[in-house]
């Protein structure tokens, strides 16, 4: 009997082990693991010099040196929960046996690390560069910002790792962090992780760990904060080469003390909905209910209208009324208005204004400030009527002097700010040439066209030469 | 349905007969599932060749066996419900494990024991009925980002014949230890729907779990 006792007991031991064995849920995938990777198209030099001499840019960008791949990478990353999440990434690989090329993968290339500005398109894709049709002044498809770094940097001898962001494309997150600095470096660092596994795996071209960051508008801010988080976060992993933000928000509470408060800047129906929802999502205290910032009918869907397929144009035409019907897209507050006037008037002492001192990058009086370890040249035009000048790029400029940090902050206004010599002389007076050519669509050109060639082509100097004096 | 008629009929039978020398034991043991599941890819899903696999599982398992005689048995196992992992393949095979159950998986058996062989040991063979009921369905947070949103999941009961083969040591007149290895037919229908960004987007396919579990149980005659 003893031993059927010692036998039961065992038995029973082992098999509470067994039941107890079920457990939790396995932890998910690691950050940048890939879910899929594939090669998305090729641009060949002639191709891409067809484009830029048909769109002008040839003077700006060069005639390309390289032929391009193009590929696109879905990955694991975490939103700002920390749950896990897919997001993608478009890269743009140089190819051929110019050295500048990779020398048919005798030399590896340097990387940009590109972030795009604010789209509402839900598909929007950096690995589409063909695909340009835009429907709606601000419903951008990445076609023109995609093929615009091809030309810029991809023709030119730089990998161009370009997310799409969380939210976007076949992301599996049904919002988009937007303007969440945290959040989107973490993609944008995944982005990048995933971005060099499958070239390493997949491609002739290999990356350098030259690490160069640029993006433009919200990518402005993104590639800031980026840097930032790199720095701070990454830096045995990473290490940044230079950076080169260009028409971006870094001071962002005091954009938007500035283009939400005083006058809303030329997108500002666009850009509220998507800022208020991100920070509803990672902070969950910014309104009890849509309608506590929302106007009728506006509350039933702002917050959950961004990223759409459906066009700008479609959304605001009567009797759609998915936003107020402004083409200029700056109606916040009255009659017919996106926000409520208590938002308004509640705004300065809000959680929202507290969220927005949480992801300012750079901010006088708000007191926020970083030191970059890596040089900096930012880019903007002085009279941008969508993410304006004054409180940004001059901001951060001065909170780096503080710290001890001189940073250039090019301005297509000011000659005096660019590059000294013909070089200059020839941006400065091409850039002028430009808006009196859009005549009274200048403004409405400003931020979304005409500006970003001219930065582009300066950052990438700028890059250049950090390069070459091997900083 | 109707096996489940023609078991309890075949049940009853065997008490009927057996009135003799009767006996009836409780048992308790460990059991291993090891499942070798089949599955097409999922029908609906916006990729191609989304596709999962169910892992193993272990638990605790109980059972009432009533013997009319030393022949015939009947038997009906229980267990403390396993809980089982699903975890990606094909284009999902990234994301890990995608979802997790438990099933509550009843089986009532007939056994024909080889009493002849004598001594302290008993073979036996038995065949039966399956019913499971899956139950704490979930996707994990992974699962969700593979569904594209969070995912909620609906697997069909299932029924389906069983069969087990197995042998028990007569330790004494009460005790006895009792190894046992079966099989079940357990097939299901899966429907996972995620709700996206543009809306809910369901998928399904059909799981053959085709599970084999290896028992160790103790036994208790009275």
């Amino acid at each position: 009997m003893r031993e059927i006792r010692t036998w039961a007991i065992t038995a029973l031991t082992c098999a509470a082990l067994a039941a107890c064995g079920g457990g939790g849920d396995d932890a998910p995938p690691a950050r940048a693991t890939i879910v899929t990777a594939v090669l998305a198209g090729q641009a060949t030099k002639a191709q891409i010099d067809a484009g830029t001499q048909a769109s002008g840019l040839q003077s700006l960008s060069g005639t390309a040196k390289c032929d391009v791949d193009i590929r696109y990478v879905l990955y694991m990353t975490r939103d700002p929960a920390g749950q896990p999440q897919t997001a993608s990434t478009g890269i743009m690989v140089p190819s051929g046996t110019d050295a500048a090329c990779g020398g048919a993968g005798a030399n590896k290339l340097p990387v940009l690390l590109y972030a795009h500005g604010t789209t509402t398109a839900k598909s929007f894709n950096m690995a589409d560069v063909s695909r340009n049709t835009t429907t709606g002044a601000y419903n951008n498809a990445a076609g023109a910002e995609a093929s615009l770094e091809m030309a810029m940097y991809a023709a030119q001898g730089f990998i161009v790792v370009a997310p799409n962001y969380l939210g976007y494309d076949k992301s599996s997150l049904a919002y988009h962090p937007y303007l969440n600095a945290e959040a989107q470096a973490i993609d944008m660092v995944d982005g990048l992780r995933a971005a060099k596994v499958h070239l390493n795996a997949a491609s002739t071209t290999k990356p350098s760990d030259k690490l160069f960051i640029s993006g433009y508008s919200q990518g402005g801010h993104v590639a800031m904060a980026t840097h930032k988080i790199i720095e701070r976060d990454y830096a045995s992993e990473f290490t940044v080469t230079a950076a080169g933000p260009m028409s971006g928000p870094y001071n962002l509470v005091g954009a938007f003390d500035a283009g939400l408060v005083t006058q809303p800047s030329l997108g500002a129906t666009i850009f509220l909905p998507l800022t208020l929802t991100s920070y509803q999502k990672a902070y969950g205290n910014i309104y009890s209910k849509p309608s506590d910032v929302y106007q009728s009918p506006f509350d039933q869907y702002a917050e959950t209208l961004f990223p759409t397929d459906i066009s700008l144009t479609t959304l605001i035409t009567p009797p759609n009324n998915k936003l107020p019907a402004d083409a200029t897209f700056t109606l916040l507050f009255g009659t017919g208005g996106l926000l409520t006037d208590s938002f308004r008037t509640g705004y300065a002492s809000s959680n929202f204004r507290k969220a927005l001192v949480t992801n300012t990058l750079t901010s006088v009086t708000d007191s926020v400030s970083w030191t970059p370890k890596r040089p900096v040249a930012l880019c903007g035009g002085a009279n941008d009527p969508t993410v304006l000048w004054a409180p940004n790029a001059p901001v951060a400029q001065q909170v780096f002097f503080s710290l001890g940090v001189q940073v250039p902050a090019f301005n297509l206004e000011d000659r005096t700010s660019l590059p000294s010599g013909a070089v200059g002389d020839a941006l400065y007076a091409g850039f002028q040439q430009q808006k009196t050519a859009a005549g009274s669509n200048a403004t409405a050109l400003y931020h979304g066209s005409l500006v970003p060639p001219f930065c582009n082509a300066l950052i990438r100097g700028y890059f250049q030469q950090v390069l070459a004096s091997g900083l | 349905m109707r096996n489940t008629s023609f078991f309890v009929a075949a049940a009853l039978a065997a008490f009927a007969a057996g009135a003799a020398a009767q006996s009836h034991s409780v048992r308790i043991g460990g059991t291993y599932i090891d499942v070798h599941s089949k599955a097409d890819p999922l029908s609906g899903a916006p990729v191609p060749d989304a596709r999962l696999e169910v892992g193993d599982a272990s638990t605790l398992t109980f059972s009432y066996v009533y013997k009319p005689d030393d022949t015939w048995a009947v038997q009906l196992a229980l267990g403390i419900p396993p809980k089982y992992k699903a975890y990606g393949r094909g284009f999902l095979e990234p994301f890990g494990q995608i979802a997790s159950v438990k099933e509550i998986a009843p089986t009532l058996f007939v056994d024909y024991r080889f009493a002849a062989l004598a001594g302290k040991w008993r073979p036996y063979v038995g065949a039966g009925i399956n019913y499971t009921h899956f139950t704490d369905l979930h996707s994990t947070a992974s699962g969700n980002a593979a569904g594209g949103g969070p995912t909620t999941l609906e697997l069909k009961d299932s029924w389906g014949p069983a069969v087990h083969a197995g042998v028990e040591y007569l330790v004494d007149k009460h005790w006895s230890v009792v190894g046992t290895i079966s099989a079940a037919k357990v097939k299901s229908d899966l429907t996972a729907t995620a709700i996206t960004s543009s809306g809910p987007a369901a998928a399904t396919t059909t799981i053959d779990f085709r599970p084999v579990t290896y028992t160790l149980a103790v036994g208790y005659t009275f």
